[in-house]
């Protein structure tokens, strides 16, 4: 070793963009399941053939993720802007077939599943096309824009042998596996409170995004982006900012509190709508023309249990999930899992003594350190642990998930009862919300309603 | 789906981590809480620096003389360096590697804390990114028997590249000349397929003038091999472990002459005869050198020869015999 060591120089190099070789080391950290990557071989009658609707800001993400995994290959690109055209053949790296229309992926014999990342007004549409057409489907979340559509969605894919995956990544997260583990093994006794909190405080963080520069009715089909919502002239920040409005979004519920949810019903075994959902909020911070709110707390009822997931576009904050219970606290983040085991009994004499006279007090105390002193040796020490691991919005493993489903016909998690399920809380909450009142979801009519 | 918002939010979340819960003090007396605090830190702890999908291993121990905690690190390379400032402030440590040592333009700043057995924090990475760390308390691999030596292992057959492999991809630019291995100048290391606990080495090595290697045991300690390094201090030096431990007495540089490493490792604890005279006797080595493969110092590891900086270095006749 001098003052030239190859790991100096190595780094060096990596830093200026040259690839340098890791050198191996064993991991103190969660470890998925190995995502094989597309560097292995394998026999052109093993692999998937896949067609993506849809190449904008989280469907390039995909893209660029499922081309790399092992035996998964994209022959065709849907958008409705031309420019995401040449953006999926730059991703995909060769030639491969774009289009304007959708259908003409659900037309191809060569395609075996399609990737949709559509805004949340067409899932509905493209997922129910592509099942009639017996194509498998990984759709992006929230599932449904409205109750309706997600009841459809669900009816469609019953009718059918397909596989449906929705996109909400945490299902196929090692952190939450492990949360899921440690709250089933009973790490925090019976489970009394669930608590998230998630905020950011930036324009990109609140869909302040710039539309493409080109934009126009010339090189967008506006007509049919704008699908069921009520037609309106040609209007850039409406196509690249949707999430900010209901006719196209679901908000910030749809897009971040749904990750929340979904995992939360992952840990705990839940697959069921809420009884009661009580939300608050408004638009404080991004009074830009939008309709959806940009701070945004709820309280949910799963069975007995409050949930309670504040959500802010007004302030940023960890974005963190709290699971509480008798015996102590799981505590869920973006790479970490930590358990904080909680004695549940005095380690001291009750401080309520101090209202105690003299001689009473000193006769408490003595006789509370008699019975409760541990053994020397034997005190109760609960150690806290936490387990790294990769960001549980880690898309890799959860496409692997879908695409080794699509090759074993073996159901997967995320399907679309659960991404229903999971999308209906927000559409309750985003309902409360706007009513400004508790709402429930209404088996008999299938439809929301107030509490009153 | 929000992969764009991830490096932001790493940089949040993993700073407010839990503190250790486990010091709950009884009520009827205990250290100030402060104090407590720092003991929790005190100790050798083997570190892991996470970056993009790197692993850096390193090594820090922390001491406390009087009321000052004072802290010694082994970072990504070079040697064994007191830290300018270590600090514990409620539950958390901070502890700043300086800019001049970390290619970076700013210090690394690391901060801390203990949860359960770990620490775990994160640090400024020079590349403008949050890096995340963690530690495990350094094992203490005591002996508490003599060992019972197996077979002698040839783990160079003389011929060719054989159960070694390069640190970097492509093919390798060590060549085998004469029976001999021959780095090839500013190259990658060299790392020997088999891991090994606690072992007897025989090596031998020829050094060109103006060079710079070494040996690594377990792949994290280095057994130093130069003839450039006149001016640095005396654990840099040839039949030093680099960074902690200075060979007494030091033989003469004698450059393109074969000379013999005849080491043994048990434990912590390390032997070196350098050309049938012992340099260092039975002295402990406290952490890993620069350039270690990893810091999970509790486990077997290669022998690892370090590609030369400069000139050449050629070793021969390399036998290992493992303990039982």
């Amino acid at each position: 070793m001098g003052k030239d060591h190859f790991s100096r120089r190595e780094f060096l190099q990596a830093s200026a963009g040259v690839t340098g070789a890791a050198l191996a080391g064993n991991s103190m950290f969660l470890h998925a399941d190995p995502v094989p990557s597309a560097a292995q071989a394998v026999a052109a009658s093993d692999r998937i053939r896949f067609g993506i609707v849809g190449v904008g800001m989280e469907g390039s993400g995909l893209l660029t993720n499922a081309i790399q995994l092992r035996g998964v290959e994209c022959v065709a690109a849907a958008d409705l802007y031309d420019g995401r055209h040449e953006l999926a053949k730059e991703i995909v790296g060769k030639p491969i077939r774009t289009t304007r229309r959708y259908q003409e992926l659900l037309d191809s014999k060569d395609i075996d599943a399609i990737v949709i990342a559509v805004p949340d007004h067409w899932h509905k549409q493209v997922v129910v096309d592509a099942l009639a057409a017996g194509k498998d489907v990984y759709c992006e979340k929230p599932m449904s824009h409205n109750p309706a559509d997600g009841l459809a969605m669900v009816a469609a894919q019953k009718k059918t042998d397909r596989i449906v995956q929705i996109g909400a990544q945490r299902t196929s997260s090692v952190l939450c596996a492990k949360a899921k583990e440690l709250y089933e093994q009973g790490a925090i006794g019976e489970l009394n409170l669930v608590e998230a909190t998630l905020g950011r405080n930036d324009p990109t963080g609140a869909w302040e995004y710039p539309p493409p520069p080109d934009l126009s009715p010339a090189t967008l089909d506006w007509d049919t982006w704008q699908g069921t919502a009520p037609k309106k002239p040609f209007d850039p920040l409406s196509f690249a900012r949707w999430r900010c409005w209901k006719e196209y979004g679901t908000g910030v519920a749809g897009d971040l509190l749904v990750h929340l949810i979904s995992g939360m019903q992952f840990v705990l075994g839940i697959n069921e709508v809420p009884k009661r959902v009580m939300a608050s909020g408004g638009i404080y911070r991004w009074k830009d023309g939008r309709n959806m709110p940009d701070v945004h707390p709820v309280i949910f009822e799963y069975g007995d249990i409050p949930v309670y997931m504040r959500l802010s576009l007004g302030c940023e904050s960890a974005e963190v999930t709290r699971f509480q219970g008798s015996k102590g606290m799981i505590e869920l983040r973006e790479f970490s899992v930590t358990y904080i085991p909680q004695a549940g009994v005095d380690l001291a004499p009750s401080y309520y003594t101090a209202s105690y006279p003299a001689r009473l007090r000193e006769a408490y105390v003595k006789e509370w350190h008699e019975k409760h002193d541990p053994v020397p040796g034997q005190e109760p020490a609960p150690q806290t642990v936490t387990f790294n691991g990769n960001d549980y919005d880690d898309l890799r493993p959860h496409l692997w998930k879908f695409f080794e489903a699509v090759r074993s016909r073996k159901p997967v998690v995320q399907d679309t009862v659960f991404g229903h399920h999971a999308a209906l809380a927000c559409h309750l909450a985003n309902e409360s919300y706007f009513r400004k009142a508790p709402v429930f979801w209404d088996e008999q009519s299938e439809t929301i309603k107030q509490l009153t | 789906m929000k992969f764009a918002r991830i490096v932001l939010v790493v940089a949040i979340s993993v700073v407010s981590v839990v503190a250790g819960s486990s010091s709950r003090a009884f009520a009827n007396g205990i250290a100030s809480a402060d104090e407590t605090a720092a003991t929790a830190f005190v100790g050798r702890w083997d570190l892991t620096l996470k970056a993009g999908g790197h692993e850096y291993p390193s090594w820090l121990e922390i001491k406390q003389q009087g009321s000052q905690l004072q802290a010694t690190m082994v970072g990504r390379w070079g040697n064994a360096r007191t830290l300018p400032s270590v600090t514990v402030a409620d539950g958390k440590l901070t502890f700043v590697s300086p800019k001049e040592e970390e290619e970076s333009k700013s210090d690394m700043v690391f901060e801390g804390h203990v949860s359960g057995k770990t620490l775990i924090g994160t640090v400024n990475g020079p590349d403008g990114t949050t890096w995340q760390w963690v530690g495990v308390r350094a094992p203490a691999l005591g002996q508490r028997t003599a060992p019972h030596w197996g077979e002698p292992i040839h783990l160079f057959n003389g011929k060719d590249l054989t159960g070694w492999k390069q640190s970097k991809p492509g093919p390798p630019d060590w060549t085998v000349q004469n029976g001999a291995i021959v780095s090839p100048g500013h190259g990658a290391e060299l790392i020997n397929d088999r891991k090994f606990k606690d072992f007897k080495l025989h090596i031998e090595f020829n050094c060109g003038k103006d060079s710079n290697s070494g040996v690594y045991l377990r792949g994290r300690y280095e057994v130093q091999v130069e003839t450039e390094s006149q001016a640095e201090p005396p654990s840099h030096h040839t039949g030093g472990v680099y960074g902690f431990l200075d060979p007494t007495p030091e033989l003469p540089r004698t450059p393109d002459v074969w000379q013999t490493y005849d080491i043994t490792l048990i434990g912590r604890r390390v032997t070196i005869v350098q050309n049938g005279k012992t340099v260092i006797d039975n002295q402990e080595i406290p952490g890993i050198t620069g350039g270690a493969l990893d810091s999970h110092e509790a486990e077997p590891g290669p022998i690892y020869l370090q590609g030369s900086e400069k000139g050449h270095v050629a070793f021969r006749n390399i036998v290992i015999t493992p303990a039982e």
